[in-house]
């Protein structure tokens, strides 16, 4: 059965991705990478109120739906996404880490450089395509 | 010869404390994971050094006494120098850490888990003379 799950897209002022370093199963050779904060969507729920549990969740701060733009939904095997940019910047001492094993920010050639999660990889081509349309 | 300090912390779970490398120092360091640290500055007792550099980079008030000693080595291959490295002695949490900003990010990594991760020669240096965390 499809997966629905979201992502979102979170900058600091300088324009740089802010990403999260994931926990992994114990058995993978790569247990920790790099990726795209968001998760899954529990059942009866929408995208929208997965992404603003998730948000609270895994930063520590709550914000609004309407806080974020509507990037809208990616389709990968197996998988539906919708994905999410927040609309402001977000700086160190704004929110803590909670979830997964830490939290960075990168240029956009640091993000090409970093081995991100496969699903994670295709997310981003699409952020890159869409985030001009919005 | 020129002198530099690392700081291998913990939190009260026993994962480690790690510091992100961005690129703009364009070496072999960058986009890699590594114990906070720094120079050690012309005259600087070395474990003065430690508590400096460990205080800035993370924002928290230390004593030199929460510090032990560990190896010391010539480890460095970018240039010249000694590493010292130093046990900080009390937990880090999440909760303590103002960060710096002087790299793209920091994570609490599992000892276990550094050979699997991102980690630059010094750090692997490090970890073949404790397998085991200090």
């Amino acid at each position: 059965m499809t997966k629905l799950s979201i992502n979102y897209f979170i900058h600091d002022a300088e324009g740089r991705m802010m990403l999260q370093m994931r926990n992994g199963p114990k058995s993978n050779p790569k247990p920790m990478r790099w990726g795209i904060f968001g998760g899954l969507c529990e059942e009866g729920e929408t995208f929208a109120q997965t992404l603003v549990r998730e948000f609270e969740e895994e930063l520590g701060i709550a914000r609004p739906l309407e806080a974020f733009a509507d990037l809208g939904m990616v389709e990968i095997p197996g998988w539906c996404i919708n994905l999410y940019a927040l609309k402001t910047p977000l700086e160190w001492g704004e929110f803590k880490v909670l979830e997964g094993a830490g939290a960075g920010f990168f240029t956009p050639d640091e993000v090409d450089m970093l081995d991100l999660w496969d699903n994670h990889k295709t997310l981003l081509a699409t952020y890159r395509q869409v985030k001009g349309l919005v | 010869m020129k002198a530099s300090v690392r700081i291998l912390a913990t939190n009260s779970k026993g994962q480690v404390l790690l510091e992100f490398r961005d690129s703009r120092r364009k070496n072999i360091y960058d986009l890699t994971f590594c114990f906070f640290g720094g120079r050690v500055e012309e005259g600087e007792d070395i474990l003065a050094a430690a508590a400096r550099e460990f205080s800035e980079e993370i924002g928290i008030k230390v004593d030199t006494a929460d510090f032990t000693p560990l190896i010391a080595g010539p480890a460095h291959q970018v240039i010249d120098e000694t590493v010292h490295f130093f046990r900080y002695t009390k937990p880090v949490e999440w909760k303590d850490i103002r960060f710096g900003e002087e790299s793209a990010g920091l994570a609490f990594v599992e000892y276990a888990d550094l050979p699997r991760i991102p980690i630059g020669n010094l750090m692997q240096w490090f970890l073949k003379n404790y397998p085991e965390c200090p």
